[in-house]
């Protein structure tokens, strides 16, 4: 369950909500819909402990946001940027992989490498795993930015336009692992979504109102 | 006050030549003061004094570390205290001091820099007859920084993501850490430059010798003053220590 309780978020030079009162459950896929420029994006990094400047309340599983150490927004919550290249901070995405699972440490725990294998085998990355992702085409690249949600976890999935710049076979594929995932979806394209019957959201002037 | 990024520029070169060649303490402590001065007059933004204070602050454990490694290796003059070999002597705790000074100068005379936005400076080399090529390139040089920054940004952002956070690091394992990341950030930072090029070049960048400009920046009373007043006092120093 995520709840807000009188949110209020401003840039200096723009408000982006105002006091917004709302709870939804987080047992099936969210969808948060909303314009251009009305704050999705936004409402990601807050949810992600990203931008902690906000007024009122934001409760996960009835903890305040707030209260939370930082370890605990990386063990419950997993956000991927809309940009691809945003989410990465190696130069190929074992590296990086590597890093979302031990950190800096040289030291690998056991089945580590065999859950890489499956996570890179899963979405059709083996082949070019090893190669700079700059030089990977934009579509690699997003289906690269998705590859640490299939790593074990149990934590909220964040996603900002997952399906954008993806063809049709990894829409598939990101359509089967968001299947009963406690994940908010932020994007545009209900139509790509309908097959999980998610529950729909939308930012309208300032406000985040439930549509289904 | 607005003031014109040429008449900055003028006042840099002043500032850098003085801390140059004047090795007194309290001659570089008022630079840092004018520098400081400066950065109160010009910044229009709370979030700009802050990202500085931020830098300060993560840069205090070098300034420590500058001052005493000074202290410890420069030996000459007159002897404070001594222990065993390690001596601290006048000359040390000066050249401690003007180094810490002469690296806060610099810090704050870039940050000066780094608030103006890139176009200003392709107006303040073109102004001064730089060919537009040139001063694109000069331009571009001082646009990378930020470049770096917002990518080093990124990076830290990602790794707070995956419960990594480099201010729980110690000093060792930050270097260790930032040797593994400085490969893929001056690749991404090198091919946005690679990206810019050809961008320039869809638009024909070097085919129209005439130019015209979304705004101007015409000179102030105060900013030829400034500059007029900053051109003698270069010349007038530069004088007086080579003659």
């Amino acid at each position: 369950m995520i709840e807000f309780k009188n949110f209020s978020f401003s840039f200096p030079e723009q408000e982006i909500f105002r006091g917004v009162n709302l709870r939804f459950p987080l047992k099936k896929p969210v969808l948060i819909q909303g314009d251009n420029g009305s704050g999705k994006t936004t409402l990601a990094r807050i949810i992600s402990g990203l931008i902690p400047d906000y007024s009122g309340e934001i409760l996960l599983k009835k903890k305040k946001l707030a209260d939370f150490t930082e370890t605990e927004f990386a063990d419950k919550i997993i956000y991927i940027k809309q940009e691809a290249e945003q989410n990465f901070v190696a130069a190929t995405l074992e590296e990086d992989l590597q890093i979302w699972q031990h950190g800096f440490s040289q030291i690998e725990k056991v089945g580590e490498e065999r859950s890489r294998k499956k996570t890179f085998s899963k979405l059709k990355l083996t082949e070019i795993s090893q190669r700079l992702i700059w030089q990977l085409s934009g579509g690699q690249r997003k289906r690269g930015s998705l590859a640490p949600l299939l790593l074990p976890n149990n934590k909220i999935w964040l996603l900002d336009e997952p399906a954008a710049g993806l063809d049709a076979l990894s829409v598939k594929i990101l359509l089967q692992l968001l299947k009963e995932k406690r994940a908010i979806i932020f994007s545009n394209r209900k139509s790509i979504y309908e097959s999980l019957n998610p529950l729909e959201m939308e930012i309208v002037e300032k406000k985040i109102i439930r549509i289904n | 006050m607005k003031i014109n990024l040429r008449t900055i520029l003028i006042i840099i070169i002043l500032l850098t030549t003085i801390s140059l060649l004047f090795q007194q303490v309290l001659v570089q402590l008022y630079l840092v003061l004018i520098s400081l001065g400066l950065i109160l007059l010009s910044s229009h933004r709370k979030k700009n004094m802050k990202s500085l204070q931020q830098r300060f602050q993560g840069l205090i454990k070098l300034f420590v570390i500058l001052f005493l490694m000074q202290i410890i290796f420069r030996n000459e003059g007159n002897v404070y205290m001594e222990w065993g070999i390690v001596k601290i002597t006048d000359q040390g705790v000066n050249y401690g001091l003007i180094s810490t000074l002469r690296i806060t100068l610099i810090i704050l005379l870039a940050a000066l820099l780094f608030q103006r936005p890139f176009y200003d400076y392709l107006l303040a080399f073109h102004s001064w007859h730089f060919p537009y090529e040139i001063s694109f390139l000069i331009a571009s040089v001082i646009n990378f920084i930020p470049t770096y920054r917002s990518q080093f940004l990124t990076i830290k952002e990602n790794l707070y993501l995956r419960g990594i956070y480099f201010r729980k690091l110690t000093l060792f394992q930050r270097f260790r850490t930032v040797s593994q990341l400085i490969f893929p950030v001056l690749s991404r930072a090198l091919l946005q430059v690679k990206d810019r090029a050809i961008a320039l070049e869809l638009r024909g960048f070097r085919l129209y010798k005439n130019r015209t400009f979304i705004y101007e920046h015409k000179l102030a009373v105060w900013d030829w003053l400034i500059q007029l007043f900053c051109l003698l006092l270069l010349v007038f120093i530069v004088k007086g220590q080579i003659l």
